[in-house]
């Protein structure tokens, strides 16, 4: 009962930051870069990583090799570190008041001053856009398709009229259950409907969803339609459903002077229990949050490069009054 | 505590796996042609469904207490942990209902008011909305109205479905056109704790823990999640025998000196939306 659980494992690296889900949660932590420990690089690389309990979130300690040597040296970790998780917390990031534009390009582009720190993928909830007021308090899946220090696209919305000033906050987590509402940037005409969400949606086929669109948005003949997902494109972002809508008035997204209005959203309501996908359980309501801590990636992070073997241990002591 | 009040209680059968499979019907079109004098057999309708499925998630929490903590603290701090403990079993199982609203309910923003905002602060154009669209989809309300008496300064209360929401919205929501506070009801007797008022058939249930998306809306203020439900428009899953438990572990279960107790609950739980169309999370943010 009163003892520090201790937890271990291993992983291969992909280049990207890792999230270990440790339901102890985590007082301190502890990688080893087996791969690296074993060689030589130019520059040195971080072969050994410790964090603990009270350290800042993003920070560590890292012990890296000298250039071409085993010589070993030890530094603070200012950023890429470790960062404890809770997903649970719907926090939304910082308020960055950085956005000087947004384009009218195919795939909009964010144009911030500063440094935005995103990574392709992370989620952005738009506030505020002058001249694109429509956008304001929608997450958007972004950088995929462009990312630079200075400059983010937004992936799956649809052409806008360009925008000015405004505001930007990175949401970390989606919300505690899955399956999630999402907004619609966009739908097709054809006899099976295409539909574009502005979030990674997770959706699988066979799922049931009900589709609402209003009237700002055009096409009100699919508003409160239930259509069954035939199919996912992962690339696009979409789903396809078995709902025609060829004959339907096209799709728009609202222009700024729209606002306020309520936005198009996709809501999961169930499973289709006829056809093949009438046995899955995909649709299952489930808590999907989790604790535990995030490590950064890179020849300086503990998460390591492409095909490091990682081997970590973390800890957790228990509270007594 | 106010999300699990309109919430149906389903069973998990024991060794009936992980995950709770529930169906519900899709309506039948009406058969208003006569059938004739021909003889001829009219075709069929197809039986069509959704399946609804919860998988189930287990929850806990427990402190540990050094033995001379109950031996010498003047407060009696095991009776106290079990209220606390109580408290957090109650407040979680409520906040996990309000999470799965806010996650998966369809929303209508609040658009009368005159904040600038998107959504806008709540009006009776947008509480007329909510209650026409339930309407529409055939939810039931689920309070029964409160008929008028002759005693001062009060209203009939239309039969109502609830709204659940946060008590950051009362300064708004008493700006309602025709808001009527629970204090006005012609009888007491058929009201809750957490009810603040009515409007029109809303009646309004308020927590201080009611949802809030942080930065939700346009202008990066947080958005207040409204859950207006109707009745069976949701359920709480628990497992079949295996109900909340509370766990109280003496020291001398505790290593061999004994030094350590331990007082803590668990309990299975998920929360389920059993027919979309009859909640809505109308969404506001506040005036001011």
């Amino acid at each position: 009962m009163t003892s520090t659980v201790i937890q271990q494992g291993s992983f291969t690296s992909t280049g990207e930051a890792v999230e270990l889900q440790i339901r102890s949660d985590v007082d301190w932590v502890e990688v080893d870069n087996y791969t690296q420990l074993g060689t030589q690089q130019t520059p040195g690389r971080g072969v050994q990583f410790r964090w603990q309990r009270g350290m800042a979130a993003g920070t560590g300690v890292e012990i890296t090799k000298a250039d071409g040597a085993d010589t070993l040296q030890g530094e603070v970790m200012a950023t890429g570190g470790f960062t404890l998780l809770d997903t649970s917390d719907q926090t939304p990031g910082t308020l960055n008041s950085t956005i000087t534009a947004i384009s009218n390009a195919a795939i909009p582009v964010v144009t911030n001053s500063g440094t935005n720190g995103l990574s392709a993928g992370d989620v952005v909830r738009i506030i505020n856009v002058t001249g694109a007021q429509q956008l304001g308090g929608i997450d958007y899946t972004v950088g995929i398709n462009t990312l630079t220090t200075t400059t983010f696209s937004l992936d799956y919305m649809a052409q806008i009229v360009a925008g000015t000033t405004g505001s930007w906050r990175k949401i970390d987590f989606d919300p505690q259950f899955y399956p999630r509402r999402r907004f619609i940037t966009a739908i097709s005409q054809a006899s099976s409907a295409v539909i574009t969400l502005s979030v990674t949606h997770g959706y699988t086929a066979g799922q049931a969803v009900r589709i609402n669109v209003p009237s700002e948005f055009g096409m009100t003949e699919i508003d409160g339609l239930v259509g069954n997902i035939t199919a996912v494109n992962a690339t696009n972002n979409t789903i396809t459903v078995d709902i025609d809508s060829s004959a339907f008035t096209a799709f728009s997204f609202p222009l700024t002077a729209a606002v306020p209005f309520t936005q198009a959203t996709i809501v999961p309501i169930g499973q289709t229990a006829t056809g093949a996908f009438a046995n899955s359980l995909d649709d299952a309501t489930d808590n999907q949050s989790f604790i535990g801590i995030r490590l950064g990636a890179g020849i300086d992070g503990p998460a390591g490069s492409t095909n490091d073997v990682i081997y970590w241990r973390a800890g957790k002591s228990t509270l007594i009054q | 505590m106010i999300h699990n009040i309109p919430a149906m209680l389903k069973n998990m059968p024991r060794n009936g796996g992980t995950t709770l499979r529930m169906r519900r019907y899709n309506p039948l079109n009406t058969a208003t042609v006569p059938l004739g004098n021909s003889g001829v057999t009219p075709p069929p309708q197809q039986l069509t469904a959704v399946n609804i499925d919860a998988e189930l998630d287990f929850y806990g929490t427990y402190i540990i207490l050094n033995e001379q903590v109950t031996l010498q603290n003047q407060d009696p701090v095991l009776n106290e942990a079990a209220q606390r403990l109580g408290v957090s079993l109650r407040q979680t199982e409520d906040e996990l209902t309000r999470n799965m609203l806010a996650s998966t309910a369809s929303f209508i923003n609040c658009v009368g008011g005159t904040n600038g905002d998107n959504p806008t602060e709540i009006t009776r154009s947008d509480v007329d909305v909510i209650i026409r669209t339930l309407a529409d989809n055939n939810a039931y309300t689920i309070a029964d109205n409160i008929e008028g008496e002759d005693r001062f300064g009060t209203a009939p209360v239309r039969d109502a479905y609830f709204a659940l929401g946060s008590t950051q919205l009362i300064g708004d929501l008493e700006q309602v056109n025709g808001f009527i506070a629970k204090a006005q009801y012609p009888s007491q007797m058929s009201t809750l704790r957490p009810e603040w008022g009515s409007v029109s058939n809303l009646r309004f249930l308020l927590s201080s823990i009611g949802s809030i998306t942080p930065s939700g809306s346009n202008n990066g203020n947080d958005v207040y999640n409204i859950f207006c439900v109707g009745m069976e428009a949701y359920a709480v899953v628990e497992q079949d025998g295996y109900s909340s438990q509370f766990i109280y572990r003496p020291p001398i279960y505790d290593g061999p000196l004994a030094l350590n107790a331990s007082v803590g609950y668990k309990f299975a739980q998920t929360p389920r939306i059993t027919n979309d169309a009859w909640v809505l999370n109308l969404r506001a943010t506040l005036s001011v």
